[in-house]
């Protein structure tokens, strides 16, 4: 990859491209460019199924939703890391990674039911509701990093949530 | 897009994700700890996919198949710390999880409680 006549060797593990079937957005949500397809369409099926049967609760932040009913949320939110997608309609949805049933096997598409999104990751909340830390990790979406950046950042400001770090 | 078969590993080219889960968890393990530097990948590939995918697989395979969930589950440790290791600095959230879940699919791969679909007696692990 070439950076600013700069080589820069990333290793293969990472998912470092964004998605190769991305798809333009004419009025893409907060600025967003490009939805983003579930890569793994195939499983949905699979994932679904466990995602029912392990019960997972997923919480949803709207900057249409009251004040109040932000508070709330943040107060369910705070002191844990969460997987969270944005929708192409701008909803955050979040899953909390401790919680699960099956931790390390909650997928991005168990929260968009595999429908596309803007953004991807995890999210992490410090014990004062403020978003200490997010990324654009996720590999059944593969989000570019510049529009996660910009899409997580106008979700949580419009919503009312502090970023901090 | 055409694909091909390389002959040194069977997989097809370009190698999916798809085509690695068919392996099986113990061909899987031997090509994730000995990728052929040749290895050619679907864009759709990436380690992070294949590791999720798996982590799913392990989960579903044990309600089932405790013993078999455990091999997949190898599988799974070894990709999320295959990801730790190649992780950059910056990535603290990212490296924090993939390290815990590196060490949950650990876990979970040395405590099977028995091999269920083995053709073993059943007072097999009498002692």
């Amino acid at each position: 990859m070439k950076e600013q006549g700069v080589t820069v060797i990333v290793s293969p593990r990472l998912p470092v491209d964004s998605n190769p079937d991305a798809f333009p957005l004419e009025d893409g949500l907060y600025g967003a460019r490009f939805g983003y397809p579930n890569l793994m369409p195939n499983q949905l099926h699979t994932e679904l199924a466990l995602a029912s049967a392990s019960n997972l609760t997923i919480r949803v932040l709207d900057e249409t939703l009251e004040p109040e009913t932000i508070q709330a949320l943040l107060q369910d939110l705070k002191g844990a890391e969460w997987l969270y997608v944005v929708l192409l309609d701008g909803r955050m949805l979040l899953a909390s990674i401790a919680l699960a049933k099956s931790p390390f096997a909650t997928t991005h598409t168990m929260l968009s039911l595999g429908e596309p999104v803007i953004a991807a990751g995890h999210l992490r909340f410090d014990q004062n509701c403020q978003v200490v830390a997010y990324n654009h990790m996720s590999g059944h979406y593969r989000p570019e990093k510049r529009q996660t950046d910009e899409v997580v950042q106008a979700v949580l400001t419009l919503s009312g949530v502090l970023m901090t770090g | 897009m055409e694909r091909q078969s390389d002959t040194s590993t069977g997989l097809p080219t370009p190698i999916t994700v798809e085509a690695l889960i068919a392996l099986g968890p113990d061909r899987l393990l031997d090509f994730v700890e000995h990728t052929p530097h040749n290895s050619v990948f679907d864009p759709a590939f990436s380690w992070l996919l294949l590791a999720e995918v798996v982590g799913v697989r392990v989960a579903f395979m044990s309600k089932t198949d405790e013993f078999a969930a455990s091999r997949w589950a190898k599988v799974a440790a070894e990709l999320y710390q295959g990801l730790v290791e190649c992780c950059p600095p910056e990535e603290e959230l990212a490296r924090s999880i993939w390290t815990r879940a590196a060490a949950s699919f650990r876990q979970q791969a040395t405590s099977p409680r028995f091999p269920q679909s083995s053709n073993l007696p059943s007072d097999a692990h009498a002692v």
